[in-house]
């Protein structure tokens, strides 16, 4: 029996499907107030997603990636948000957890939401530092994940999906290339 | 109304809050240590105030923090999530000191920190809980006898635990004899209680929680359910809300029992009642 006594990590995609803004909510309940809400007049609409991008290098048993973010793109468009605390010449310190943003997306169904998802993980960019992104871009890839049928077990059952390819499309290659010779002139 | 908030916790949760908070128009005071110095909650907060050196531990000075928050005129404090969020100290110093704690009392928060409590309270409303032993072991034969009932494998928990630490599994009646003192040492050293007790180990579940809020007047409401099943090494990589594997009438069982374990807990503010489902048997639901 677990029961979280906080606000959790996931807030949002429940945020996204009801249309409720639960910290707020939670500053309202503090102060003393009523709910704004019965029970009847909550309702669930589509399907959210939130990936975590986490700092981390999905290729090397997940090690941490911290470093400097040189380059930060956050994704936009229809039905996406980014909750994150980075931005670009961030320095991510080592000492604290390894979540650098998350990735929320809305769809009014299940398989809208699996392609929007799979536009917002190429619309996020982060680079100077390793993150989840294209293992996330794999198991959306999955035909088991697509299924929406799966247990905790999915991941140690999936462990091929570390094996994608780490070869850059030539935009993001130049866009690299770019920072980087930024950086080094100081400019 | 609450006007001004300071902000325990740093990283992305420290700016939603300070988003809410903008909205509202209310202020929002943000801490920080040396190492947070450039962080982007520390720029995006009204006021913000240094911490020092320690990187971790500044976080985690309840006194400290709410010695700043009354420093700086605030009438309330949101523990964001990790750090200090369930630490039911915290809590009581904020009441003490006149803020306002954004989560439950710090008895709510003891209580249901307290897992054979929590348990004996959702089987007493009428909750489905994992199969488990009675409240807590008094020995090792005890624990024995009651794994045979319930047959392997099992969790062996420390009554305080949380956060991974002071559980272990155990595949059979040699695995349990091993595992009986280490877990209850480790229970004694990190939670400074040796209180343990059994559950039914369900394994591979789908990992299914309940939104809920409650507020002081006595009302409480769900928010329907997020699939946290994928995981590694029990860190969520994904969620979904709605989770995409269940009936619209399973959807609304588990609501009603999450708000039930809300009401019956005499819980208030935002919280989430976890469920983990069987996958062969969707109709049986263990909590």
């Amino acid at each position: 029996m677990e029961m979280n006594t906080r606000l959790q990590v996931e807030h949002p995609i429940t945020e996204e499907i009801t249309g409720v803004d639960i910290v707020q909510e939670q500053i309202r309940i503090a102060a003393g107030l009523p709910l704004r809400y019965k029970q009847e007049e909550i309702s669930c609409r589509g399907f959210a997603m939130e990936f975590r991008i986490n700092a981390e290098d999905p290729k090397n048993d997940f090690l941490p990636s911290f470093g400097r973010i040189t380059r930060y793109f956050a994704a936009g468009g229809p039905g996406t948000r980014t909750d994150s605390a980075i931005y670009t010449g961030y320095n991510l310190p080592p000492y604290y957890d390894s979540l650098c943003a998350k990735l929320v997306v809305w769809a009014p169904t299940w398989e809208d939401l699996l392609k929007r998802a799979n536009r917002a993980l190429h619309d996020i960019s982060v680079y100077g530092i390793k993150t989840t992104i294209p293992y996330h871009l794999e198991i959306l890839k999955s035909p088991d994940f697509q299924s929406g049928s799966f247990d905790t077990s999915f991941v140690e059952d999936h462990p091929d999906l570390v094996n994608y390819s780490v070869r850059r499309p030539p935009r993001e290659l130049a866009a690299v290339i770019a920072a980087a010779i930024v950086a080094h002139r100081g400019l | 109304m609450i006007k001004k908030i300071l902000i325990a916790n740093r990283g992305e949760i420290a700016v939603r809050i300070v988003r809410a908070c903008a909205e509202m128009g209310i202020k929002s005071v943000a801490i920080y240590t040396d190492a947070d110095r450039h962080a982007l909650h520390v720029k995006k907060a009204d006021e913000a105030y240094n911490l020092g050196p320690e990187s971790v531990a500044g976080y985690l000075n309840a006194h400290r923090i709410v010695n700043l928050a009354v420093a700086s005129k605030c009438d309330a404090l949101h523990p964001g999530y990790g750090f200090l969020s369930e630490n039911a100290q915290l809590a009581a110093i904020c009441r003490r000191r006149r803020i306002r704690f954004i989560g439950p009392s710090s008895r709510v928060i003891r209580r249901l920190g307290d897992k054979t409590e929590a348990r004996r309270t959702m089987i007493e409303a009428g909750v489905p809980v994992t199969p488990g032993s009675d409240g807590n072991l008094n020995d090792l034969e005890e624990a024995v006898g009651c794994a045979e009932q319930l047959g392997y494998p099992v969790m062996l928990k420390a009554t305080s635990g949380g956060g991974g630490r002071g559980i272990r599994r155990c595949e059979n009646e040699a695995d349990l004899r091993k595992n009986y003192d280490r877990v209850i040492s480790e229970a004694t050293k990190a939670f400074g209680s040796a209180d343990v007790f059994l559950e039914k180990c369900i394994v591979n579940p789908r990992h299914i929680e309940v939104q809920i809020l409650a507020d002081s007047h006595g009302n409480a409401i769900h928010l329907f359910e997020r699939d946290c099943s994928i995981q590694r090494r029990h860190q969520k990589l994904i969620e979904i809300a709605p989770s995409p594997q269940l009936s619209d009438d399973q959807r609304q069982h588990l609501g009603e029992m999450a708000v039930r374990a809300s009401k019956a807990s005499g819980y208030e503010n935002a919280g989430t009642v976890e469920f983990l489902l069987l996958r062969m048997a969707a109709s049986t639901l263990w909590r």
